[in-house]
């Protein structure tokens, strides 16, 4: 072979060799790098995302001031319509009202609870009745509370007076009680006393609230609209 | 005396000179400057791609080493996302709840009325000798539709100063002509009177409308 022949393909080895290095290590390190350098911004990109929804959510403060106001506004809310019937401490103290305002308890009945719907009495001022019980009907199953109403018949027997402020010791009791009407069933004439003394039936309800299952509610309306 | 010298290595060294002379002055300028060119140029690439490796190895295990810290700190960030979130979502549904609660408290407000207040109302209107036997809400839609059913007796043999009939009508106009600011009830009227012929009395039923004083004063004073 010629000598200058020999010294080119020498020559040459080492352009083969850098060929090859740049072949198999230059170019998969350099794509690793870039392959890297694509994994890192993408999740720099995603981090920076949930760290502004999670600054957004912090900031979010309406929601905490809101809740507070109705907070403030329903102080009392739990005790007017309580989550449990709780007719026994009822019971309890209607006696002791009665006991104090010196008039008998005659008899209590509580007819079966039954549920009510609840309707925002602004909006049924204005008279879109029909349009609310479609609302209703919508709204039927993504309450989150059931309002219960358990009617109750009070027989009392005392002066009237007597009666008159036993009546007033239920409308400021904790206890929501709404009275529907009053029956006077008997005149009992004293000789004792000149005002007769009246034997009262009081239809009055008193309420209570039940919460639903939220998650169970969202999963039942999903499958309706499905 | 005679010295013999022998040159042993003369010929051979001489043939080496000739050697490198030749190939020296064989080898062609091309050639050089090719194979020069072609080691040069190939080692400075090479240097290049060796740092070039270098640095791509180092900066992707630094970056590898970042990402490893930026996911594990994404991780704690997502956890408290979600954590957020979730307060986010309990929180709106206990407003809606609220909210809720808050309607059914209006609800309630409205359909309540003053009991004690119209029971005071009704005994200071009533005559004497006439009994109230029945005082019953009709309807509890709003304030104003509130209606009340006044049922009473009279005893026809009792009443000595007017007639039991005077008397129903005394007792609807002593209601429709109060005009007091604190009284309860307006426009009675005589919805039922008849005689009872086996108790001797008469049984009468008025209606009547519920205001709310105050609430009509806050209105005007609003206005």
């Amino acid at each position: 072979m010629d000598k200058s022949k020999k010294i080119l393909i020498v020559s040459f080895a080492p352009v083969i060799l850098t060929i090859i290095f740049i072949l198999y290590a230059v170019a998969p390190a350099v794509g690793n790098y870039s392959a890297a350098n694509n994994d890192y911004m993408e999740e720099k990109t995603a981090y920076i995302d949930t760290q502004n929804q999670l600054n957004t959510l912090k900031e979010n403060k309406s929601l905490a001031i809101e809740l507070a106001n109705l907070r403030e506004k329903l102080a009392d809310f739990d005790t007017q319509i309580p989550e449990n019937d709780d007719l026994a401490i009822l019971l309890v103290d209607l006696q002791k009202f009665a006991k104090n305002n010196d008039v008998k308890v005659l008899s209590l009945d509580a007819d079966p609870e039954s549920p009510m719907e609840i309707i925002d009495p602004k909006v049924q001022k204005l008279k879109e009745k029909k349009k609310n019980k479609i609302l209703a009907k919508e709204k039927e199953n993504t309450e989150p509370v059931q309002l219960y109403q358990i009617p109750l018949k009070l027989v009392l027997l005392g002066h009237y007076k007597n009666i008159l402020n036993y009546i007033n010791t239920l409308e400021l009791y904790g206890r929501k009680i709404t009275l529907d009407g009053i029956l006077v069933t008997k005149y009992k004439t004293n000789k004792n006393s000149s005002e007769p003394a009246l034997e009262v039936t009081i239809n009055c309800t008193v309420y209570k609230l039940e919460r639903m299952d939220m998650d169970a509610l969202l999963t039942k309306n999903e499958d309706k609209s499905k | 005396m005679k010295t013999i010298n022998i040159n042993l290595i003369g010929d051979t060294g001489k043939s080496i000179k000739k050697t490198v002379k030749v190939s020296r002055e064989g080898i062609d300028n091309r050639v050089k400057i090719i194979s020069i060119s072609a080691i040069a140029g190939s080692s400075l690439i090479f240097v290049i791609c060796l740092l070039t490796w270098t640095g791509a190895f180092l900066f992707t295990k630094k970056l590898d080493s970042d990402l490893k810290k930026l996911k594990t700190e994404h991780q704690k960030i997502g956890m408290e996302l979600a954590k957020s979130s979730k307060e986010m979502k309990n929180l709106s549904q206990e407003k809606k709840i609220m909210e809720t609660k808050l309607l059914v408290k209006k609800q309630l407000d409205t359909n309540t009325m003053p009991w004690h207040k119209i029971l005071a109302d009704i005994s200071a209107m009533v005559p004497k000798d006439v009994k109230i036997t029945k005082i019953m809400k009709l309807t509890g839609d709003s304030d104003k539709n509130t209606t009340i059913n006044i049922e009473g007796t009279i005893d026809a043999a009792i009443s000595k100063t007017a007639s039991p009939l005077e008397l129903v009508s005394y007792f609807a106009i002593n209601i429709s002509e109060n005009k007091a600011d604190d009284f309860y009830l307006k426009e009675a009227v005589i919805k039922m009177v008849e005689f009872d012929d086996k108790n001797n009395i008469y049984n009468f039923r008025i209606q009547t409308s519920l205001k709310m004083p105050r609430e009509e004063n806050t209105e005007k004073e609003g206005v």
